[in-house]
């Protein structure tokens, strides 16, 4: 374990974070349980984060298209009313 | 005392909390929230409580650290629960599309995976901080997250078929990129502008995907839909059948470039390239540590000089103290040895609990990597002369206790 840490703590030192966290998944079996338990767990606990602030964009977005979604609806029916306004209009010109 | 609570609007399960008495005659329990009490330094409490001497203030104290101790399992039962009883692990993996988390699942299975998340849950429960916190905070937001985007996909496949829409129709609107395509543009841009926060790319993704729509949409396209609607009213008496059929064909092509993004956006690639965007972020430095910050600490923790004069300050105030009360006989040079060993370790202990307190991926690690680094300035403090249990004891009492001092030097 000792051998592992220096490892480690030397490629932290030189290497950058995608590269010591592939270190770490390769090495994760020669860690003590409770070290590797306490790794799986955060690297877990990570995504999980990361998941929820995707969600939570993810929602932002599609609310905001479901809002305007729903406005373009309300406008095409809109129009809709305006154009059976003309054609009655219309019709009663013609009447006239 | 005992209370009842719902555990949710609709299946309003009735739990019943255990009481004091039966915390501690459940054997499993009592250890627990002996642990818990350890964590919070009231040893003192649970050794008062077992030889029936209680002060008048414990009681009090009890039932608060009781309510404590029992949120706290409760978080995390609720916790491991979910985890063991569906599969968000694997739909985690999915989501995340991490390949570290794909390598963890290939070398121990999920179930490894759940023993692992139960085992430090177990431990984090009962550790001060507020790791636990923060985890179950995470996970009850990911949960809400996820309805919010299920009722709103429910409620966008409701709006296709009241369009006479299908999803694969709403995909195939001339003139827009493929979304496997755009989703890739997208990375690169998010890539190339240094986006960091969540926030601004979904306002500018949003943004962007106003920007592919057709060219001749150029000009409607800079109103946005509540413009728009303004627009209509204002020119409520004077539009003419030509000006409502262009609006008409306009709305109806913005309705189809948003079903098609819609459609996109509200798949798992979505959720996946969002995710893969967010790795390695930190929104809130102060919340779990960063790779950065380990960098910068362990360079902090080389740094022995350093770290020797903040010991020597600590045990400066607080040295002969601790000896005397863990109760270390003033013997030979080995067990002087050993008492100054062991304080070195609380402080080191104290330190490290600064940073584990944070949690998180970088926090674990940076544990791992300071034990030998801690191992070797012990080794080197014990030739310090500073580090002589003695002489600071002595310092301490002055000659006002000569019998204590002059005991230990006969045992020597």
């Amino acid at each position: 374990m000792t051998e592992l840490a220096i490892q480690l703590e030397k490629l932290i030192e030189v290497g950058d974070e995608k590269a010591v966290r592939a270190f770490v998944i390769e090495h994760i079996k020669e860690f003590p349980e409770e070290t590797r338990n306490q790794i799986i767990f955060a690297f877990f606990t990570e995504a999980m984060e990361n998941d929820t602030k995707a969600k939570q964009a993810l929602a932002g977005i599609i609310g905001q298209g479901l809002d305007e979604l729903k406005q373009i609806n309300k406008d095409l029916a809109n129009l809709g009313d305006k154009k059976a306004i003309l054609d009655v209009q219309k019709k009663i010109q013609g009447i006239k | 005392m005992p209370t009842e609570k719902n555990s949710g609007a609709i299946d309003a399960e009735v739990i019943k909390e255990p009481s004091l008495k039966e915390i501690l005659d459940d054997k499993e329990l009592g250890r627990g929230f002996k642990t818990w009490l350890e964590g919070q330094k009231r040893e003192d409490l649970m050794v008062r409580m077992l030889s029936g001497k209680l002060e008048s203030d414990d009681l009090k104290t009890l039932a608060s650290e009781t309510d404590k101790f029992l949120e706290r399992t409760s978080q995390s039962g609720e916790i491991k629960k979910q985890i063991s009883e569906t599969d968000e692990i694997s739909t985690l993996v999915e989501a995340s599309n991490s390949d570290d988390l794909k390598d963890l699942v290939k070398l121990f299975g999920v179930d490894g995976i759940k023993e692992a998340f139960g085992d430090v849950l177990d431990k984090i429960a009962l550790m001060p901080g507020d790791e636990l916190a923060n985890v179950y905070k995470v996970f009850n937001e990911r949960r809400e997250a996820g309805k919010l985007v299920e009722q709103q996909k429910a409620e966008f496949n409701s709006m296709l078929e009241k369009l006479n829409l299908s999803q694969e129709e709403a995909k195939e609107v001339a003139g827009i990129p493929i979304w496997e395509v755009r989703q890739k543009k997208v990375a690169e841009l998010w890539r190339s502008k240094g986006l960091e926060k969540t926030e601004e790319k979904s306002i500018w993704f949003i943004k962007w995907n106003k920007k592919v729509w057709p060219p001749e949409q150029e000009e409607f396209m800079k109103m946005d839909a509540e413009d728009f609607s303004k627009a209509l009213k204002i020119n409520e008496w004077t539009i003419t059948e030509k000006q409502i059929e262009k609006a008409e064909k306009a709305l109806k092509e913005r309705q189809k470039s948003l079903v098609e993004s819609l459609n996109a956006t509200a798949s798992i690639d979505g959720i996946a390239e969002l995710n893969r965007h967010l790795i390695g972020e930190k929104e809130k430095p102060d919340k779990t540590m960063s790779f950065k910050e380990v960098k910068q600490e362990l360079k902090k923790e080389k740094d022995k000089e350093n770290i020797s004069r903040e010991f020597f300050e600590y045990a400066e105030r607080g040295f002969a103290d601790y000896i005397e009360e863990a109760g270390y006989p003033m013997g030979t040079k080995d067990l002087q040895m050993a008492a100054a060993s062991d304080f070195y370790r609380k402080f080191q202990d104290n330190r490290k609990l600064q940073q584990n307190k944070r949690g998180g991926l970088w926090s674990s690690i940076y544990q791992t990597v300071l034990e030998p680094l801690v191992q070797e300035l012990l080794t080197e403090l014990q030739t310090d002369d500073r580090f002589n249990v003695t002489t600071r004891v002595e310092k301490k009492r002055g000659v006002a206790d000569k019998n204590w001092y002059n005991l230990s030097k006969k045992t020597k």
